[in-house]
């Protein structure tokens, strides 16, 4: 039996990289999972991906950031599946530059997606946990919460504060039966970084590492 | 790293029993130049 059957999940951020491996990796569990993010055409495509191996999965195109939009999502997900054992906050923003010449929109994007989102995704979840008597909500930190880099400024603030809304949450939770967890991850070898986003960013080191960089240069020769 | 060693993580962590609350994972020690992976 797998460890998951009968629960359900949201993963934000779930049409591309990260998210659609947690997804995917969910739905293999036994998971019913509801895709949130807001490129509708990748989020279809990631969903019937899951289907086609034979998991449960629903996109729902959603702007973290959005307050309208993230209670409709937890709506829909209550309509269709009548409950909610995980959520992933795992949509996010990169971006940065040195400090004294950062815009300020830059730095509103980046701790809005990475910061608003989740606290806006937890309480709409933790309401519904509340009731049900449980959950787990799981965020993604990164290694700029531990080491941090130069130009990362937005970007290392906003995961230093999902550190925060981490523990707020299990301490929040506890009595509820919520658990909050916090994956901190290196760069992943993902369709943004492989497009040159840390070259864009200006964020030193946001590259995959060269031994990613080489298990895809293998792939791309088998 | 590849989406694989996140998504294995992620997986155990939803997995895990409920009354074990706030376990952070790191999986970038290479990347962070930590000595090692951890969980707390």
């Amino acid at each position: 039996m797998r460890k998951l059957n009968g629960k359900v999940a949201i993963v934000t951020g779930g049409g591309t990289g990260i998210g659609k491996g947690i997804a995917r990796g969910l739905a293999l569990e036994g998971a019913s999972t509801v895709l949130a993010a807001r490129g509708e055409k990748r989020l279809n495509e990631a969903a019937k991906e899951i289907r086609a191996l034979g998991g449960t999965s629903v996109a729902i195109p959603t702007d973290v950031t959005s307050e309208s939009q993230v209670k409709t999502l937890f709506e829909r997900t209550l309509e269709l599946s009548q409950r909610l054992d995980i959520l992933v906050n795992n949509a996010g923003a990169v971006d940065g530059g040195p400090l004294d010449e950062l815009p300020v929109e830059t730095w509103d994007k980046v701790i809005a997606v990475n910061l608003r989102g989740p606290f806006l995704c937890t309480r709409s979840a933790m309401q519904i946990m509340k009731r049900q008597g449980g959950g787990r909500i799981l965020n993604t930190g990164s290694i700029s919460a531990q080491r941090p880099r130069f130009n990362a400024g937005p970007y290392a603030t906003s995961k230093f504060g999902i550190c925060g809304l981490t523990i707020v949450t299990a301490l929040e939770g506890r009595n509820h039966g919520i658990s909050a967890c916090c994956l901190h991850r290196g760069n992943v070898d993902v369709e943004n970084t492989a497009e040159g986003v840390g070259a864009v960013s200006g964020i030193p080191g946001y590259q995959p590492s060269r031994r990613c960089r080489w298990r895809r240069s293998r792939r791309s020769r088998c | 790293m590849q989406v694989a060693e996140i998504a294995e993580v992620a997986v155990l962590m939803a997995c895990l029993p409920l009354h074990i609350n706030m376990l952070e994972s790191i999986v970038a020690a290479r990347d962070a130049g930590l000595p090692g992976a951890r969980l707390r």
